[in-house]
């Protein structure tokens, strides 16, 4: 029953919207004029309908415009990276990748590490375990490590300030 | 979307023409407020709301796609911050220090309303937030069924259910406050 009575109360509405195709409308008025409930129910929505027709839509303050400008003003854009400013910075990191990558195939820092460290020197307060030995990281893994991030910040780089603005002019 | 008449407004404040977004709030407000009262059911709140959208849009005005209307863009940064607003229950009230009212035009509009309409307003309050602000643009009679949903992060084919079901719920709301009525008269 309650499926039915949705099922006519979504006809009645396409029927009061204008919806609803000749046939069908001109069933609807049939059914309307012998059915006293489905009359009723009819009512009910068109109240509801006419109620809603004179929706009308609501005004802020007169100096709302001012409002919103002034704001803008207090916070403005927060800064982003310009196409020419993120080119120049793309242009930089590249050129030190370079030229650590030449060093790097020059041998410059093959064999090379960094000053050992001591654990046994370091003095530690009582409650923590004393550590030992020592330890010193290779300058050459270093470099790479250095050239691979500097690889990631590059691509970002490209994306954020060529790729993404190239292509939505082209879409614009 | 080429033939957007905000288009134009949109690539001057991009361009660095600050001043006019002016216009751009000029022509929207109206929809961005009441999209907002419709949710907040508050003119301090929805005010704020209104405000904090506009912002929203301009700071992001560049990832602005235009695959869809710039109003169908902004009024669905008006309608999720509202629903924010209205989660967070976020109390703001607005000094009206410097805040110039609106002419009494509305009041007298007020007084025109009969009964039933009030009664419907009344009714609404009863609707969900997405439902009332669904309704509310379908009257309004400036928004299609796909735009209404994506205003209002609905499938675009059940927005016409829900609109459908709102009215019967209105209708059935209506019958329960006016049998109220009737019974204290």
């Amino acid at each position: 029953m309650k499926i039915l009575s949705q099922a006519t109360d979504e006809k009645l509405l396409d029927y009061i919207d204008g919806t609803l195709c000749a046939p069908e409308a001109e069933e609807i008025e049939t059914q309307l004029r012998t059915n006293v409930f489905l009359k009723t129910r009819y009512d009910e929505l068109k109240q509801v309908h006419d109620a809603l027709r004179m929706t009308k839509s609501e005004s802020p303050s007169l100096n709302f415009t001012n409002i919103v400008m002034r704001r803008l003003q207090d916070n403005p854009m927060p800064s982003t990276l310009s196409t020419t400013n993120g080119i120049i910075l793309l242009a930089v990191v590249l050129l030190a990748v370079a030229i650590a990558t030449v060093l790097l195939s020059k041998g410059v820092f093959d064999n090379v590490t960094t000053p050992t460290i001591d654990l046994n020197q370091i003095n530690l307060p009582k409650y923590f375990e004393q550590p030992s030995g020592s330890f010193y990281m290779d300058l050459k893994l270093m470099i790479n490590m250095i050239i691979v991030f500097n690889l990631g910040l590059a691509f970002m780089l490209l994306d954020r300030a060529v790729l993404r603005p190239y292509f939505k002019r082209r879409m614009g | 979307m080429t033939n957007d008449p905000d288009l134009p407004l949109i690539d001057r404040v991009l361009a660095g023409e600050q001043n006019a977004f002016a216009d751009i709030v000029d022509r929207h407000k109206r929809y961005v407020f009441t999209i907002a009262m419709k949710v907040l059911l508050n003119k301090p709140e929805a005010e704020e709301a209104a405000q904090d959208a506009f912002i929203k849009a301009f700071h992001h005005l560049g990832t602005f796609n235009r695959q869809s209307k710039f109003s169908t863009w902004l009024y669905r940064i008006i309608f999720n911050t509202a629903i924010t607003y209205k989660r967070k229950n976020k109390r703001v009230f607005q000094s009206i220090e410097h805040t110039i009212i609106a002419h009494p035009h509305e009041g007298e509009e007020i007084l025109e309303r009969t009964d039933k309409q009030k009664y419907v307003q009344q009714a609404m309050t009863k609707l969900n937030e997405a439902d009332r602000a669904a309704l509310s643009l379908f009257y309004l009679e400036e928004f299609s069924l796909e735009e209404i949903a994506e205003i209002t992060n609905m499938a675009a084919n059940t927005a016409k259910v829900r609109i459908h079901r709102a009215r019967q719920r209105l209708g059935d709301e209506l019958k329960t406050i006016l049998n109220k009525e009737a019974l204290t008269l």
